[in-house]
């Protein structure tokens, strides 16, 4: 959603700028006088006059004005500001224990004598060991350099962010068949997911791929 | 990895088909693969910044001059403003500056952005796939190298169009042009490319190093 938002707030403030921007320059030159006349007014003026200056003043709302609206524009930007930080990674995923010793709970004396409010029977895993678990997965697979792999938090449940970097020569089409078939697919088994979307952004080793001996 | 009991499918199909040629049909959930779109987290961190910095200092200024101390500065902004007409130069440049300005947040704000990627092909459902045009570039390359007289090859590609520039010795140019258009065509097909680039071989001879 941050996608959505940053371009619909880039786009007001956008049109703001080129819209206000040309209306002085139109102003300042003269452009359009005959046509928009009297919205862009006569060039020969201060900036400001005193008897516009007067007349604001006079109003009685205009002391909420001159300070509610950059106050309120300073609290949208930091708030705007602050959100490209906000990072949602994936705390835990709760899955069920099937373990012999489930029902021990976290301290393995069952409910009541472990962490108050935890169910006995259930594991909470982090996402960043799952995410961890799927890179080490991934690295194994033949003709992957490296991976970098991690869950983020999404509206229907976590997603998987993969950048992997293969080896010079290797197939796209086998190492995104690995990454389906393997790695996410163990990740998901792993932690009882309905599903996990992913994804990839697949790039490869410079140079030339490794000589076969037929 | 403990559990590792067959989960429940979510009722997918196991959409396997989307690959090789554009003529298989698409299973039913099928949505072509569109362009990564930025998130333009560092345009609007800057925006923010900016617009927060002149709001502030419109608060500040209004503050102050309600708490009489205004700052001498703020005197000097006054004064110039109201003693310049709008036929000032330095109004019509700042407008000009202010409009060029809202014409590239507007450009930024709606394009994709991310120009590196190339969408891919899906492989199977909830995937979404895509390759930068380097690494396509690269595997390009390995193709047309491993022709016979090729010495080297420069690797171009965009979003329709990948160009490839060839160095060769003794061989036959027609012969090669066509060698090395037919295999490229077939590695730009593999690579699972959502949009498959035409290839434009480009060969000259070279004398070698």
């Amino acid at each position: 959603m941050r996608r959505v938002l940053n371009r619909v707030l880039l786009s007001v403030v956008g049109l703001v700028l080129l819209v206000g921007g040309l209306a002085v320059v139109a102003r300042s030159r003269g452009w359009f006088h005959d046509q928009l006349g009297s919205v862009l007014h006569t060039a020969h003026k201060p900036l400001i006059t005193p008897s516009q200056t007067e007349r604001l003043v006079g109003h009685g709302w205009w002391w909420w004005v001159a300070f509610g609206a950059p106050g309120l524009l300073l609290v949208i930007c930091v708030w705007w500001f602050f959100a490209q930080f906000r990072r949602r990674p994936v705390k835990t995923i709760r899955v069920a224990d099937t373990s012999s010793d489930a029902g021990g709970g976290p301290s393995g004396l069952g409910t009541g004598f472990g962490m108050v409010g935890d169910d006995a029977d259930t594991i909470t895993v982090n996402g960043y060991a799952l995410s961890d678990a799927i890179e080490d997965d991934l690295e194994r697979t033949p003709d992957v350099e490296s991976v970098h792999a991690r869950l983020v938090r999404r509206r229907h449940g976590p997603r998987l962010n993969v950048a992997v970097r293969t080896e010079a020569g290797a197939e796209p089409r086998a190492v995104l068949e690995a990454i389906r078939d393997e790695a996410v697919e163990h990740g998901r088994g792993a932690v009882e997911l309905e599903y996990l979307p992913v994804f990839v952004e697949l790039r490869t080793a410079r140079g030339l791929p490794r000589r076969r001996i037929e | 990895m403990s559990v590792l009991d067959a989960p429940p499918e979510g009722g997918a199909p196991p959409a396997d088909g989307g690959g090789e040629g554009a003529e298989t049909p698409r299973p039913a959930g099928y949505r072509k693969p569109r362009r990564a779109w930025s998130t333009r987290g560092f345009t609007a961190a800057l925006t923010a910044l900016l617009l927060g910095g002149v709001a502030g200092t419109l608060l500040f200024f209004g503050i102050a001059a309600r708490l009489e101390h205004t700052q001498q500065w703020a005197y000097d902004v006054l004064d110039w403003v109201q003693t310049h007409q709008w036929t000032d130069r330095w109004v019509w440049i700042g407008g000009t500056v202010a409009a060029v300005l809202g014409a590239w947040l507007l450009l930024l704000a709606w394009t994709p952005g991310k120009r590196h990627l190339l969408p891919l092909e899906p492989v199977g459902t909830d995937m979404t796939a895509h390759m930068t045009r380097r690494t396509a570039g690269t595997l390009l390359r390995h193709t047309a190298l491993s022709s016979t007289g090729v010495l080297d090859a420069r690797v171009r590609v965009s979003r329709r169009k990948a160009l490839v520039r060839v160095d060769y010795h003794f061989r036959d140019p027609d012969e090669l042009h066509d060698e090395l258009e037919t295999a490229l065509r077939e590695r730009a097909d593999a690579l699972l490319l959502a949009r498959v680039p035409f290839v434009d071989v480009r060969i000259q001879p070279t004398s070698g190093r």
